[in-house]
């Protein structure tokens, strides 16, 4: 009778223990095809190197019209795109740059600033950030 | 000669379209970030909105605590100023009970072109002001304080800062509807530093240093895709709907669009260098793109492009085919005519093809006439827009020895996957053979695995040799692809581990 109830017990644990176990930790890692005819792409995949990204630009309001040249560049300063923009204006510029740039370089007059990207978005305000 | 001289030094100034006889603070932004922007500074004063506490709107300057009687520690600061004369007023008050001393003291602060980034030169002060009695929460006093004689009406900059002093407690001092005489001279666009009269030789409002075209008043900027200085390569399979060998190198072309702009930001031209490099597929394919969302009318021509006068395309007066609903350029019609026959560039050791480079521009504005349609702003104009394609070619059905004759088939288009169609494509072949486009579905140029015929790699692709599939060339292809190019973004780069070089030409 003791050893029966034993048994009992000891089945009871291991059930407890068992329902405990997660999904994720009984299943086998998944293993990449070998070849392109095995290969299931993602229906939203376009097999470029490049991504879409917009950089939105907030105006600063100004005293006076201030119009100079915008210019954006990827990190390693070479030049994507160019318009002359009034400071006050709040824009939109849609680039295509490659999967591996974290971030733009933007220059605007004399001055150059470094913006990051992120999710396939950048920002960046002319209205500065008060450090005082 | 004086009229070349006039002409050659047209100076004006580009940035600034008019200009203030005050420069004036009321503080009713209530954002010092504004103001900070446009070359105000601020030094331990900040905008308060307390209720009860602005002299006159909603804002009003608030300094911060005063230690030791210093003029250096809580001050406002104008933008640079050419000041004229007259008087220089503004209205404070004292806003706490407890101090020992309070005052304000104005400087004006030369300009020193010595002293970067700042350049201001040793502050000099011209007044000073102390309250009697502190300890009281005292009346609006207005100020008004003559220009010194030594900067009124200068040729020279100078900026006014009005500081606030004292000694002891917390009472800070209250200011508001700050009155300059004088222009605003400052340059948000450089650091604010001082207006400079800025070259415009063309006249066209963006400076001869920004300008592209500093002499043609109906240019002004390149913009650049995939960069300035980064062909990309566009590597198609052209058996479209048939799967092929993925070996990617039936048709290869580097691009690099050059987009020039004028200073409305208008599209005027783009011109487009596209080198054939490779014809690894034995039919003869041409090779277009089409501009998304641009109807054909917007462009007055088309030069540079390679079109035989026996073609299958029917090209229009303005160097676009015709029978399309957006502007669809064709750059050759036979990729064997331009470059070389079956094979070419795909084989080690057999005979090499020099590349062939077409130079294609597109003309949109011509001499500052926009074309019939209209203009193209540059914001349209982005690289996402351009929708590149090869044409491929049918088997006749006739079998004469051991070769099945092909013609070229202008229905047969081949996309890059997700890119939709022209007007000329041959919908009825979606769907058939490899194929998988659903357009209901916005599914285009993928097989029901979602494999493209064909690759856009921005950096440049050094593509596989004959009949090797890209995975066995470049060994992380297929980790990219599954991970959707999350994975081994580098794929194509030459790194350690990337490639196997006896299988890339």
């Amino acid at each position: 009778m003791k050893t029966l109830k034993l048994f009992f017990l000891f089945s009871a644990i291991a059930m407890v223990l068992a329902s405990g176990c997660k999904k994720s930790e009984l299943t086998t890692p998944v293993s990449l095809p070998k070849t392109l005819k095995e290969l299931k792409a993602a229906d939203s995949f376009n097999w470029t190197t490049g991504m879409a990204v917009e950089l939105q630009i907030t105006g600063l309001p100004t005293l006076v019209p201030v119009k100079s040249t915008l210019t954006v560049n990827l990190a390693n300063g070479t030049t994507l795109f160019s318009k002359l923009h009034q400071m006050d204006e709040n824009a939109i510029i849609n680039l295509t740059v490659p999967t591996t740039e974290k971030e733009l370089t933007l220059r605007y007059g004399s001055v150059t600033y470094l913006v990051a990207i992120t999710n396939n978005k950048a920002f960046f305000s002319f209205i500065p950030v008060v450090t005082d | 000669m004086k009229k070349l001289f006039l002409l050659s030094v047209l100076i004006t100034l580009v940035s600034f379209s008019e200009s203030m006889a005050q420069v004036t603070l009321n503080c009713e932004s209530g954002n010092r970030a504004i103001e900070q922007g446009n070359c105000w500074g601020f030094a331990q004063a900040t905008y308060t909105g307390t209720p009860g506490v602005p002299i006159t709107g909603s804002w009003s300057l608030q300094s911060g605590s005063i230690p030791g009687n210093s003029p250096d520690a809580s001050w406002l600061k104008t933008p640079w100023m050419l000041v004229s004369s007259g008087n220089i007023t503004f209205n404070a008050r004292l806003g706490g009970l407890t101090g020992t001393t309070r005052g304000i003291e104005l400087f004006y602060i030369p300009y020193d072109g010595n002293n970067p980034p700042a350049y201001e030169g040793t502050p000099v002060s011209f007044y000073s002001y102390n309250w009697p009695a502190p300890g009281i929460i005292t009346p609006v006093m207005a100020f008004v304080v003559p220009v010194p004689g030594a900067i009124a009406n200068s040729a020279a900059v100078y900026k006014i800062r009005v500081s606030f002093t004292g000694e002891g407690g917390l009472a800070p001092i209250i200011s508001d509807d700050f009155v300059f005489p004088g222009l605003y001279w400052s340059d948000p666009a450089n650091g604010c530093i001082p207006q400079a009269p800025v070259q415009d030789s063309d006249g066209d409002g963006v400076a001869n240093t920004d300008d592209a075209y500093p002499n043609d008043p109906n240019k002004a900027y390149n913009s650049y895709f995939p960069s300035a200085t980064q062909a990309g390569t566009l590597a198609f399979e052209d058996l479209w709907p048939a799967k092929g060998d993925y070996d990617f190198n039936d048709v290869v072309v580097d691009y690099k669009l050059q987009t020039v702009t004028n200073a409305a930001n208008n599209v005027v031209e783009v011109n487009g260098a596209f080198t054939l490099r490779a014809t690894g597929g034995c039919f003869n394919d041409g090779f277009g793109f089409q501009i998304d969302g641009i109807t054909p009318d917007k462009i007055c021509s088309v030069n540079g492009n390679s079109i035989s006068h026996v073609t299958i395309y029917s090209i229009g007066p303005n160097g676009l085919e015709t029978g399309q609903t957006y502007a669809t350029c064709i750059v050759f019609d036979d990729s064997h005519r331009v470059l070389g026959l079956c094979q070419g560039n795909t084989e080690k050791g057999a005979a090499f093809s020099p590349y062939v480079t077409l130079n294609v521009r597109l003309v949109f504005i011509n001499n500052g006439i926009p074309a019939p349609g209209g203009v193209v702003a540059g914001s349209q104009l982005t690289p996402a827009v351009f929708n590149f394609f090869i044409v491929g070619e049918t088997l006749t059905g006739q079998v004469i020895g051991n070769v099945q004759p092909t013609f070229q088939d202008r229905g047969k288009e081949i996309h890059l996957a997700g890119r939709v169609p022209t007007s000329r494509a041959n919908t009825a072949l979606f769907g058939t053979r490899d194929d998988d486009t659903r357009p209901g579905e916005g599914k285009y140029y993928k097989t029901a695995n979602n494999l493209p015929w064909g690759v856009n790699i921005l950096q440049g692709f050094d593509y596989p040799i004959e009949k090797t599939p890209v995975n066995e060339a470049y060994l992380h292809f297929i980790e990219w692809a599954a991970s959707s190019g999350t994975a081994y973004p580098d794929w194509y780069s030459n790194a350690p581990g990337n490639r196997d070089p006896s299988k890339i030409y």
